[in-house]
């Protein structure tokens, strides 16, 4: 019966840009995982000795309304974007939602407004597919250069109005604005190449366009800078490796990725000889051993925990993340490991390649340069984000203080990741009409 | 209201009795529940698109793919190395029982295995007490300074520091050890004992050796020829590693009973280093014979002369001294002849007799655990540099005085040299370990004339008193001056039996006066009770 049908249907969704095709996972199974992940945290905090209240069922609760009302959203919207890449947000937010009121009991634990950072999250998520789907995005193409001028408005406001804490700036009322900057330079990268594509292609870094080469460079050096006096270290990682990504695509030519990687190897030697907050972190990366209660603790501490959890893991919410200093933020990984064990860290980095695939398919069914642009610079960042984040904690790479976007605690961080997947969901999601 | 209703029926089944049962099943329920989610993700293809070509088309190209795959999977083996076999980083571990306070860690319990002797009797065991991993030392003060102590506030010393890593089961690489890694994964606590490391030692003639010695200073060693393998390490006054305390680090006494007297004392040698002096003559080539006049040797006016121990006996009961006369080398060992080896070591000269002392090894120094361990060490020969010595400091250097400073264990391998037709064995505590060699003393020729005229002292000699029946020992006596007023260091080294040696070993007691009266009766207790066990027999 229904093999009859077919051939009329797929006739009609050909002419469509894209097919609608059904997520691979269901909504329901992700509920089921939610609920099982919920039913070990809870157990868990009554088996440590504590008293339930309504409000611990909040989050979940909170979570899972938003949830089923994004999914019917899009599904009432027509999403036609990269068919797992929804599916894929989700999973990775319950894992977030998990370790997060998990740790709800500790010292950093979500309380308070905090409850309403990842309902109004996926609100901005599923605004910034609205936004941009259909090639609307396409209408921000020729504002690069205000993109730029914000960006470096957000960093000098940060130099002036500012304050510091562990190592990293906040603005007035504990928001880290600086996170605008990883929606606003892919932007502005993104414009600025997309008019010049044909200026640039073939050309290695031995033979850039010059003038284009000139304003290129220019502007980098001018933010970089500006965020290095601030010692943020890892936001200029990240914006490099994005920048280096877009240039790479848009010229066809590794040398950049050549370049670049000298280039970082080179500023990591500078920031080890001048700057004595990151030397100590780069100390701490060569031998955590050597100071083992000063500059190797945090790490340590983390190595401690993923031992402790081995291969199969306490079990979700009967590990002590307590014993690890920021744990919430930087060290997040630390604590899932400590729980899920090291299956449960195989199953997290199987998620998070698949979910850079479904980023990385968003450019790919982009025809227009200015949105590809926009959605290979947003997918090679988050991935950088996830790889540099856990490479800290597992002492591949220095710790540089970038969060594990979507699971780490943090407002600003989390707003800034679901409106950037909200992008990819749309930039790939060229379907008219239905 | 639904989120009271709701708690409820949560809070009765995290009290009910199967919650236990529950919980398991749900968190291997999420890890499928993950699993499957995940496999989906990851196999859904990308759905075609039909698209215009345009030049302007972008997209991340598959390079990138492939660096991002890699970049998890380096990730993933990283977390491994820490994660599931953070047991085979000793400092990991050893951080972890210091600092983490998760109580379920099962780094806690992780510990030293055991160190045995040769037939498997507990030199060292660990015990789990509610502050942690003590180790107990079943043979108390004999053992202190060979096998050492591993202590939470004293740190590590001896055999408990050098082989730590394979005591926590560091080092791998055969395949049994990955076998083992596989089981250990699975269950931990199950694997959290370190391997047992055993050892050459042999407890029963360590005991002896320490009755024998009793409350006098000095030390006994045996080593086994030509593996090198070390039966028995004695070192007196020593002390009991299982009541270490504050006090006795304190104090400074004369005793120094953390001193290793067999590795790391400072001895003049005395007449036991005879041995190499005949040794480096024989490979000179040196026949025939000396003369020992009754008055000594000198090497020029201002210098006092050398003498022969009879001078002064036959002084003392008022006889005069016709001395030995025109000897050969032979004769001069068994009489231990001062005024002939003098004159021996200034005509061999020094840059022969420097020679030798390098290539056997003795100038530099080794652990008898590894090249990389840092204790155990047997120091190093001191003022042995002849570059720039008068003639009569070379005299004083050929009979074991001056300034020349050795321990026990030096002496005991110059008698295995002698043994092992030239070679010096590197000592070695584990049995496994391939036999491996420290340098060499002589010639094999040399070595093979040097053993009988050993054996001769012990027949018609110095060393008499150790003559036996039922074993042929060689071995050299040794009494080396300490200064005025203090008795003698006795010495006695040698091995046995002289045609197919087994043992060699080395007895110092200090300030125990004629090595013939001290040292040497140990030495033959010693081998009076290897006869008994069979050690001879072949």
């Amino acid at each position: 019966m229904s093999r009859k049908k077919t051939p009329s249907k797929k006739k009609r969704t050909a002419k469509a840009a894209a097919p609608a095709v059904k997520s691979p996972v269901s909504i329901r199974s992700i509920l089921l995982l939610l609920l099982f992940g919920m039913m070990l945290v809870l157990g868990a905090r009554v088996g440590g000795g504590e008293e339930l209240a309504v409000f611990d069922l909040l989050p979940f609760a909170l979570w899972m309304g938003s949830a089923v009302i994004l999914v019917l959203f899009l599904k009432v919207g027509g999403y036609a974007g990269p068919p797992a890449l929804p599916a894929a947000i989700l999973m990775l937010s319950v894992v977030g939602v998990l370790v997060r009121s998990r740790m709800a009991g500790s010292v950093e634990g979500l309380q308070g407004w905090s409850l309403w950072i990842q309902p109004l999250g996926f609100v901005w998520m599923w605004g910034a597919w609205w936004l941009s789907r259909r090639n609307r995005l396409e209408a921000f193409k020729s504002l690069g250069s205000l993109f730029y001028a914000l960006s470096l408005i957000v960093v000098i406001a940060l130099v002036v109005l500012g304050t510091r804490f562990r190592g990293a700036m906040y603005g007035p009322g504990g928001l880290t604005p600086s996170e605008l900057l990883k929606l606003f330079v892919p932007l502005a990268l993104a414009g600025f190449f997309a008019g010049q594509q044909k200026k640039w292609k073939g050309k290695g870094f031995w033979n850039p366009p010059p003038f284009q080469f000139l304003v290129l460079g220019g502007g980098w050096i001018l933010l970089c800078g500006l965020l290095v006096l601030q010692r943020d270290m890892g936001m200029v990682v990240l914006l490099s490796f994005m920048m280096m990504v877009m240039l790479v695509q848009v010229t066809h030519s590794w040398s950049w990725a050549v370049l670049s990687t000298a280039a970082m190897a080179g500023g990591g030697w500078l920031v080890w000889t001048f700057l004595s907050h990151g030397a100590r972190r780069l100390e701490a990366w060569l031998d955590p051993f050597a100071d083992p209660t000063g500059s190797g603790w945090q790490v340590l501490q983390g190595l401690s925990g993923l031992y402790a959890g081995g291969l199969a893991g306490t079990g979700i919410g009967e590990g002590e993340p307590d014993r690890l200093p920021i744990a919430a933020s930087d060290f997040v990984y630390a604590v899932y490991g400590e729980e899920l064990g090291f299956i449960g860290c195989v199953l997290l980095i199987l998620l998070l390649a698949g979910l850079i695939k479904q980023c990385a398919m968003s450019s790919s069914r982009n025809p227009n340069a200015f949105s590809s642009l926009v959605a290979i610079g947003l997918t090679a960042q988050l991935a950088i984000q996830f790889f540099v984040n856990i490479a800290g904690v597992v002492t591949l790479l220095p710790v540089t203080g970038i969060t594990l976007p979507y699971i780490s605690q943090g407002g600003s961080s989390f707003w800034v990741a679901s409106i950037q997947f909200g992008l990819l969901m749309g930039i790939g999601d060229l379907k008219k009409g239905h | 209201m639904p989120g009271t209703e709701a708690l409820e029926i949560l809070e009765s089944l995290f009290d009910a009795e199967a919650w236990k049962t529950t919980s398991l099943l749900l968190r291997w329920g999420f890890l499928l529940l993950f699993a499957s989610g995940v496999l989906r993700l990851a196999l859904t293809k990308a759905p075609k698109i039909k698209q215009k070509k345009s030049a302007s088309s972008l997209s991340l190209s598959g390079g990138w793919a492939w660096i991002w795959i890699l970049g998890l999977m380096v990730i993933l083996g990283r977390q491994a190395s820490w994660q599931l076999l953070g047991r085979r980083e000793t400092r990991f571990v050893e951080f972890m029982q210091k600092y983490d306070r998760r109580e379920f860690n099962p780094a806690h319990r992780v510990r030293p295995g055991r160190i045995q002797d040769r037939y498997g009797q507990n030199l060292a065991v660990s015990a789990v007490t509610d502050s942690g991993v003590r180790r107990v030392y079943r043979f108390g003060s004999m053992f202190s300074h060979i096998v050492g102590y591993n202590h939470p506030v004293y740190g590590m010393t001896g055999l408990e520091s050098a082989a730590r890593k394979d005591l926590l089961g560091a080092g791998f690489g055969s395949p049994s050890d990955l076998k083992a890694l596989g089981a250990e994964l699975l269950d931990r606590e199950k694997y959290a004992e370190g391997p047992t490391l055993k050892t050459t030692l042999d407890a029963g003639l360590q005991r002896r050796a320490s009755e024998l010695l009793g409350d006098r200073r000095g030390a006994v060693i045996v080593l086994e020829v030509p593996s090198g393998a070390v039966r028995c390490l004695v070192s007196h006054p020593s002390f009991d590693p299982n009541r270490l305390g504050q006090a006795q680090f304190k104090a400074a006494s004369a005793d120094a009973p953390f001193l290793n007297r067999a590795l790391q004392g400072q001895y003049p040698p005395g007449s036991v280093f005879k041995i190499l002096i005949a040794a480096a003559a024989l490979d000179s080539g040196f026949q025939g014979t000396l003369d020992t006049p009754p008055n000594g040797f000198t090497t020029s006016a201002s210098t006092p002369p050398i003498r022969d121990h009879g001078y002064y006996t036959a002084q003392e009961r008022g006889r005069t001294w016709k001395g030995y006369g025109r000897i050969d080398l032979g004769t001069a060992l068994a009489k231990s002849s001062n005024v002939f080896f003098a004159q021996l070591g200034v005509r061999v000269g020094a840059d022969a007799l420097n020679q030798t002392l390098r290539q056997s090894g003795l100038t530099s120094a080794h652990s008898i655990w590894g090249s990389d361990a840092s204790t155990l060490k047997i120091r190093p020969v001191s003022g042995a540099d002849l570059s720039d010595r008068r003639p009569y400091g070379l005299a004083q250097f050929s009979i074991g005085q001056g300034n020349l400073l050795m321990n026990p264990m030096q002496l005991a391998l110059l008698s295995a040299g002698v043994a092992n037709e030239g070679s010096v064995p590197m000592p070695k505590l584990v049995a496994g370990q391939p036999a491996r060699g420290l340098g060499r003393l002589c010639s094999p020729e040399s070595a093979e004339k040097l053993k009988w005229m050993m054996y001769k002292v012990v027949q018609e000699g110095t060393g008499r008193g150790i003559k036996m029946s039922d074993l042929a020992v060689a071995g050299k006596t040794g009494t080396a001056e300490v200064g005025e007023g203090r008795e003698s260091h006795s010495w006695f080294a040698g091995f046995a039996p002289v045609s197919d040696p087994h043992w060699a070993f080395c007895v110092l007691v200090e300030n125990g006066g004629y090595g013939s009266t001290a040292a040497l009766p140990i030495a033959r207790s010693l081998l009076r009770s290897g006869i008994d066990r069979g050690e001879f027999t072949p």
